[in-house]
């Protein structure tokens, strides 16, 4: 290892089944990484061993390895901001989705793209309609400052990076979108098209039927919240201009909506 | 109506309180579904001793958890985990580290809260009159009407009053759906005394700031908390106006039209108060 590199302050990632991805997700860091965080959103102890046996894992690039095991699950958008909260100094988060590997080379491109301290945000894939991929990017503190957190009501999971495509297309902060390397999600290099994200993403849903079909039920009652929240211009990037039509709300505007987050409770 | 099934949950956050924390466990004389422990200390320093509460049977407890977060995440966002990771709760009960129970205290805490008309159960008046923050019970009627805690408040002090200005506003504006608080006035354990005795809250609470933290002393504590304590002060003045626990002005920020419930995460202003763990 190279002394004179610049480590990655932090990779989080949440899980809630499928350990084996991450499994191969440790394997494929090849850089140097000051902490990476696993939040086990599990919350019935099904994984708590095997991923507790992931600390056994040699890799020379990773300086600590920390899992934090929740008693339910937290859901995507207050994982991703927890990753932010829990290392809040950090110039930058790299999160990433559980069924993501590193190709050789890639986290030295990202650490290299942080250079520029204008991005607020890096998509190593460049997503569908340009728009950045949310299987793996990067967060900077100009990010934080400028659009926010993610928007917590958009719990369990899914829309809750449409939300915050919705706020940068507002507010076109500088963005880099598509690297030289582009990571495996599932059993293939990331792609922007529907064949390759039905048949490599959603890897959570796949484990199980009937998850899968909450998880569904989820999206739909999340993408009603994003019509309310931007309009139903949502859905082709033509938000208003502020949440919910209101002049007084940020960009970041977020209250938090208990019943609404309960009616898309899991279970667990 | 709130069936009488005992608490649902107990949440703790904690720094360095090892020893109040299986002093506060012991005190448990009522039944428990969830008693669950936030690791703030950040430093694997008390992992071990924590991990310890998990592995006793406790007659009341259910189930004891202990989350070990890698930093501290601080008060206010660790009483909204609390919540979060309890969602469907009809309420939950969250008490400081260096407190202990003392007996029947639970169960009367319930009782109070199974009425369907109270929203907060403070198990005293708290120095600013308006309802402790050291060992309280808040209900899903709350969150519903108020929210949850500004964590820009982070890591501690002035979240309680930054509440106490909500529920005050909330109440002025909605007079008829107020959110309704009762004081218990009851006598616990706060640090070495009981919460009774006048000497307690100078002298006796806080334990964070009073005792050594491995490698920090309790004078060092005491300065990263006064220094939070008092950009807190500004924040809640500026949020709340001068007289935030007597006349919590309008509007959050005094911006029109801004829900009462709604923060905006400024993380320059919590970096500035971060405790280097």
């Amino acid at each position: 290892m190279e002394n004179n590199l610049i480590p990655i302050p932090i990779i989080g990632v949440p899980i809630v089944n499928g350990v084996h991805w991450v499994d191969r997700l440790i394997k494929s860091i090849d850089y140097p990484v000051d902490n990476l965080l696993i939040i086990n959103n599990n919350g019935k102890g099904e994984i708590d061993s095997q991923l507790d046996d992931l600390k056994k894992i040699d890799n020379k690039f990773i300086k600590k390895l920390h899992i934090i095991h929740f008693p339910s699950n937290l859901g995507v958008a207050s994982s991703w901001n927890l990753i932010i909260k829990l290392y809040l100094m950090k110039p930058y988060w790299v999160i990433c989705s559980h069924d993501v590997a590193f190709t050789p080379g890639l986290l030295e491109e990202i650490a290299i793209a942080t250079l520029d301290k204008e991005v607020a945000m890096i998509h190593p894939h460049e997503g569908q309609f340009n728009l950045g991929s949310y299987d793996l990017f990067i967060i900077t503190e100009k990010g934080v400052k400028d659009v926010g957190l993610f928007d917590e009501n958009l719990y369990p999971a899914y829309a809750e990076d449409s939300d915050f495509i919705m706020r940068l297309n507002n507010i076109q902060p500088k963005m880099i979108k598509g690297l030289k390397n582009i990571h495996l999600h599932g059993d293939e290099i990331a792609k922007a098209d529907d064949e390759h994200y039905k048949k490599n993403g959603m890897q959570t849903k796949k484990e199980n039927e009937e998850l899968a079909m909450l998880l569904n039920q989820s999206n739909e009652i999340n993408g009603e919240y994003l019509s309310k929240k931007w309009g139903d211009g949502w859905r082709m990037v033509q938000p208003h201009w502020n949440p919910f039509c209101n002049a007084e709300y940020p960009q970041s505007y977020i209250t938090w909506d208990l019943d609404f987050v309960r009616s898309k409770y899991l279970g667990f | 109506m709130m069936k009488n099934k005992g608490i649902p949950v107990i949440g703790v956050p904690t720094i360095n309180g090892g020893k109040w924390l299986k002093r506060l466990i012991n005190s448990v004389d009522y039944p428990v579904d969830n008693f669950i422990i936030f690791n703030n200390n950040g430093r694997g320093l008390i992992t071990e001793v924590l991990d310890n509460f998990t592995k006793k049977k406790h007659p009341w407890i259910k189930n004891i958890e202990v989350c070990h977060l890698p930093s501290n995440l601080g008060v206010p966002t660790v009483w909204n985990l609390i919540i979060k990771s309890y969602i469907n709760s009809p309420y939950w009960l969250i008490t400081q580290d260096d407190i202990a129970f003392t007996p029947g205290l639970l169960k009367k805490m319930h009782e109070i809260t199974l009425n369907g008309d109270i929203d907060m159960v403070h198990a005293s008046n708290g120095w600013f009159s308006r309802g402790s923050y050291d060992l309280f019970v808040i209900k899903e009627s709350v969150i519903r009407k108020i929210g949850l805690f500004d964590e820009n408040l982070s890591p501690a002090y002035c979240e309680d009053h930054d509440y106490a200005s909500r529920c005050l506003r909330y109440t002025w504006d909605n007079p008829k759906d107020g959110i309704k608080h009762y004081i218990l006035g009851a006598s616990y354990y706060h640090g070495r005394v009981l919460s009774t005795d006048p000497t307690c809250y100078p002298d006796h609470a806080s334990q964070t700031k009073r005792s050594d933290s491995g490698d920090i002393s309790s004078e060092e504590m005491l300065k990263k908390i006064n220094n939070s304590n008092d950009y807190n002060k500004q924040y809640l003045i500026k949020k709340w106006g001068n007289e935030c626990l007597q006349y919590p002005q309008k509007y959050p920020m005094g911006v029109e039209n801004i829900p009462i419930d709604y923060t905006k995460y400024d993380i320059d202003f919590i970096r500035k108060k971060h405790f280097k763990f």
